[in-house]
């Protein structure tokens, strides 16, 4: 029971059961295997090699269950790659572009419930809306074919701000707002790759995304004007306090500490020498 | 044995921060000069303090709590009241008046991408079905992965 309910790392939430799957997935020895054992054992729980296999082993039920969705995320080709393992970057792109990851019955455990976005999970207040463009299609009355193919999800969120395509970066997402302004439609087929439909789903997307993320309580929201300039003088007087301020303070002893005894750096070389060959 | 970070720590570091704030003096209009006037220097100590030091093996970071005491010199004057600009107010409307919409759209999309890849997503899913499936009742999870250990652990 008291692994079971433990108030940090017990099996009776989601957000604590990330810890065992972390367990599974990273194996014995694990810092999250560690953790959860060194956690029990101040609770007077010996979790032994045994026990934790019974838990997190190949052949446990958590193994069982997370050992399904790791090896058919693995093998779904529709996603594009395959691999030895899972491209997190990648899996990342194609739930933005269509909550194909979450939301397709063929990855989750039968009789279990697709859940849709990331911000379902509910799990903390990592997210306070639902962050992915293929929710924003489903909430709005959009079709499939509004959804974002795997290929354009790369596309669009390509960690490279070099890719003239990625929205990541400001230039193209700027060339993006002009096309649309223009209404230039074909010049958005060609450089981002999506239709009409896409195109508009996508910018109302954006914008609603302005007012959740920029706005209101977003997880980023940054003060900026002043408010950044405050916080950059701040930010700079910590970096200097925390930075600069030990090794002035070590250098100001050690100067105080040589002047005293009448040292000079020609005493460092001597001691050097000295042991060195006391060494040798 | 000092703990490394703590502030005044063994060594006695000494931390002053000192504050002055700008007042509006006038309510000025449209047009018209805002004119402010300097109050008085606070003066606070500042203490420092980690605690309850964690390892999160799902983020591969340690957290921790880190306290900053602020201790005020001249208890004078705690309770006077001073008018000045709101900066948090301030700057989110100075953004939206003056960033371009493009400019706000890539940095909510950025934001999206950074939390949507740190999120330990697959762990996460995982956890879901593993709750969904089984973990949700304690006789289940008992009788299946807990049977080694004794009902009261």
């Amino acid at each position: 029971m008291i692994v079971y309910k433990d108030f940090q790392y017990g099996m009776n939430a989601i957000q604590k059961l990330i810890y065992w799957v972390g367990a599974w997935v990273e194996g014995e020895g694990s810092a999250p295997y560690n953790v959860l054992v060194n956690h029990f054992a101040t609770q007077g729980v010996n979790l032994t090699p045994e026990i934790m296999s019974n838990i997190v082993g190949a052949d446990s039920m958590l193994g069982y269950i997370s050992t399904n969705i790791y090896v058919t995320l693995l093998n779904d080709m529709s996603y594009g790659e395959k691999g030895l393992v899972l491209n997190n970057w990648r899996l990342t792109q194609v739930q933005w572009g269509s909550c194909a990851i979450l939301g397709s019955i063929n990855n989750t455990i039968s009789t279990i419930p697709p859940i849709m976005s990331l911000g379902d999970f509910d799990l903390d207040s990592l997210f306070t809306t639902q962050p992915e463009y293929g929710i924003y299609v489903y909430l709005n009355n959009g079709t499939a074919d509004d959804l974002l193919s795997p290929t354009t999800s790369k596309l669009l969120l390509m960690n490279d701000t070099q890719s003239y395509r990625t929205l990541l970066n400001p230039d193209n997402m700027r060339v993006f707002y002009e096309y649309f302004q223009e209404e230039d439609y074909t010049a958005l087929a060609t450089r981002f790759n999506v239709t009409q439909r896409q195109a508009n789903m996508l910018k109302a997307y954006l914008e609603q995304m302005i007012d959740d993320f920029i706005m209101f309580g977003g997880p980023s929201y940054e003060p900026t004007a002043l408010g950044i300039v405050t916080a950059k003088a701040i930010n700079s007087s910590y970096a200097i306090l925390e930075n600069d301020l030990p090794i002035d303070v070590t250098t100001r002893n050690l100067a105080s500490w040589m002047n005293q005894n009448g040292y000079t750096c020609a005493s460092y070389i001597n001691l050097a020498v000295t042991d060195q060959t006391q060494a040798a | 044995m000092d703990q490394w970070g703590l502030i005044p720590g063994n060594l006695g570091y000494n931390w002053e921060r000192n504050f002055t704030l700008y007042q509006f003096v006038n309510t000025p209009q449209i047009g018209q000069t805002v004119q402010l006037a300097t109050s008085k220097e606070f003066s606070f100590k500042v203490g420092r303090t980690f605690g309850s030091p964690q390892w999160q093996s799902t983020k591969s970071v340690i957290e921790y709590n880190e306290t900053y005491t602020y201790e005020q010199q001249d208890l004078n004057d705690l309770d006077a009241k001073y008018s000045t600009i709101n900066f948090g107010a301030y700057g989110a409307w100075h953004q939206m008046v003056n960033q371009p919409r493009y400019w706000l759209a890539w940095q909510s999309l950025t934001t999206i991408a950074d939390l949507m890849f740190n999120s330990n997503m697959v762990y996460r899913f995982m956890a879901y079905n593993a709750y969904e499936y089984l973990f949700y009742d304690y006789n289940l999870v008992q009788a299946g992965v807990l049977g080694a250990l004794s009902g009261a652990d």
